[in-house]
């Protein structure tokens, strides 16, 4: 049957673009022998509908990509913030890839308006950005975009969520193993950033502020120009963008001039300026650098001293240990909202926040939510 | 001579979904449902879903089904080429709002008009009617009353649940054009 053979073909593209040979997919099927899945594979076995679930969560796939296989596009790319290969890279970007699916899924079933409206975001100038002054013109978009945006004088304390709610990025946070950055996209579904979550807030808030330059100026440069070997200018300016987006010139200015003493500014003095903002010691040396605030020499001595980092370390120990977030408040407030309006399942919900079913009503407690209330009470408004 | 009361407790022949066999876990009763009715419950839900359950203090208590798998109860699966099929009858957006297991477990009840099947997931109620299958939708509460077991219950196990989940299921499958 063709439509069999193109499923069987399927699992053995999947298996082998994950590197796993028949013995290990077997083995974590609970196969007493890797013929079986061979059998399948070569489409000489009928597939149980099990099986194809469990093999759906091995491949990181959605069961429906396997059910009924849409014409082979190619697939988006990811605009990593670390590009170096790693085997686990494929894993991570199927999982980043399914969860903005089920994102746009959600707003979809909820009939929420995608409020992405890319065009009106994007930088358009791109000759300005090839310009030897680029870094000048980024600084000054930066602060254009502030405004745009409305983030006010903290822009860290609510950039994910404007970013999310006001212009409809899909951000997800995900725990990712080491040597796997986050990074940035544009397909089917939108605009999306991936955040590790195992960073420290004030590094996601600068993977944020960094994604957000690429997806702004995405049309203008090829991954390939981006991934050019060392760090290329385009990444520079991102990173120019991040810190001129998260510590607006006005307020570093107003908050260097309070902290100044005899013209000398504290360790301390520096350490509170970069938790007020929310940003990195190193960050905020760099700023203080292209502000003209303090010497190129001193801060990279001051960096690589380590010394400052080190306090930074010790100071903000609190800040790492409050929960990391998970996926994004957010897409987990939809999750759980379509659950409870009755439009997905409580099976299909454990799927969507990537936890097991057994798990669900304490998923619901924790985000303060009883799986036996009725939400569903509508109020009149006028 | 002594009288002996008696009962007559209605055999079901039933599939059970993945929140009623934890829930009779919970209460204790899972022995006792097992031994009153002909039980069967669908491979994915057997095999993905159930493994535990969590109290209110999030202390987790294992379930093992699967070394009881055909003697307490009947585990069916269908093949893939099936659960398209049943896939194909409605639009994209069913595909959305069940879990496979689901799908698996309603792909069964179709196909087996002499089989009821017992949930209380609103969506899963709603799909049911759907598929036009409500007289083979049963309650956790009828399920506890018909094997002569009586406890304390939420409100999604009851009929009163089943039936108005089932109504909005109705008028998803009169009004929506989802079967196509």
């Amino acid at each position: 049957m063709p439509g069999e053979m193109k499923l069987a073909s399927l699992l053995k593209r999947e298996r082998e673009a994950l590197g796993l040979t028949l013995k290990e997919v077997s083995d974590r099927l609970g196969f007493s022998h890797y013929q079986i899945l061979s059998s399948m594979e070569s489409g000489n076995r009928d597939i149980k509908a099990w099986e194809l679930a469990n093999l759906s969560r091995i491949y990181g796939r959605d069961i429906n990509y396997f059910l009924f296989p849409k014409q082979q596009k190619k697939e988006a790319e990811i605009l990593w913030r670390n590009p170096a290969p790693n085997s686990q890279q494929e894993e991570v970007k199927k999982a980043f890839f399914n969860y903005c699916e089920k994102y746009r899924t959600l707003l979809k079933l909820l009939g929420e308006k995608e409020v992405e409206n890319r065009d009106s975001l994007l930088l358009t100038e791109k000759s300005e950005l090839l310009k030897k002054q680029s870094f000048e013109y980024v600084a000054k978009k930066a602060s254009d975009y502030l405004n745009l945006l409305q983030l006010g004088v903290r822009p860290s304390c609510s950039l994910a969520k404007i970013l999310e709610d006001k212009i409809g990025i899909k951000i997800l946070y995900m725990s990712l193993p080491e040597g796997i950055s986050g990074g940035s996209t544009i397909s089917d579904f939108g605009m999306a950033i991936l955040v590790n979550s195992e960073d420290a807030p004030w590094r996601r808030n600068f993977d944020l502020a960094h994604e957000f330059f690429h997806l702004i100026t995405w049309d203008h440069f090829p991954i390939e120009q981006i991934y050019k070997k060392g760090k290329s200018d385009i990444e520079r300016l991102a990173n120019v963008f991040a810190s001129a987006f998260l510590m607006p010139e006005d307020e570093i200015r107003r908050e260097v001039e309070k902290k100044i003493t005899s013209g000398k500014i504290t360790y301390f003095g520096l350490i509170e300026i970069a938790q007020d903002f929310d940003v990195s010691i190193e960050a905020l040396l760099w700023r203080l650098v292209n502000l003209d605030l303090m010497d190129k020499k001193v801060a990279i001595k001051e960096i690589a001293a380590g010394r400052l980092k080190d306090a930074e370390k010790k100071t903000r120990n609190i800040d790492i240990r409050i929960k990391k977030p998970y996926l994004s408040s957010r897409y987990i407030s939809l999750a759980i909202r379509a659950f409870h309006l009755g439009k997905i399942s409580k099976a299909k919900l454990a799927e969507y926040v990537g936890k097991k079913y057994s798990e669900i009503p304490t998923f619901l407690r924790e985000h303060g939510f009883r799986e036996d209330e009725d939400y569903t009470v509508e109020y009149s408004v006028t | 001579m002594a009288s002996v009361r008696t009962r007559i407790i209605q055999l079901n022949i039933v599939l059970l979904d993945a929140d009623v066999i934890i829930d009779l876990h919970r209460l204790g009763i899972w022995e006792q449902i097992v031994k009153r009715n002909q039980v069967k419950i669908s491979s994915i839900i057997l095999r993905q879903e159930v493994y535990f359950y969590e109290d209110e203090q999030g202390k987790r208590h294992n379930i093992d089904l699967l070394k009881d798998a055909g003697i307490k109860f009947q585990e069916l699966s269908i093949e893939v080429t099936i659960m398209r099929d049943f896939i194909k009858q409605f639009d994209r957006n069913i595909q959305e709002e069940l879990h496979p297991g689901e799908l698996e477990a309603l792909s069964i009840i179709q196909d087996d008009k002499g089989l009821c099947f017992c949930t209380s997931d609103k969506m899963a109620i709603k799909a049911l009617a759907l598929i036009g299958s409500s007289s083979q939708g049963i309650s956790f509460e009828q399920l506890l009353k018909s094997s002569g077991i009586a406890k304390k219950i939420e409100y999604k196990h009851t009929i009163e649940y089943f039936k108005k989940s089932l109504g909005e299921g109705s008028i998803m499958r009169i009004q929506s054009g989802r079967i196509k």
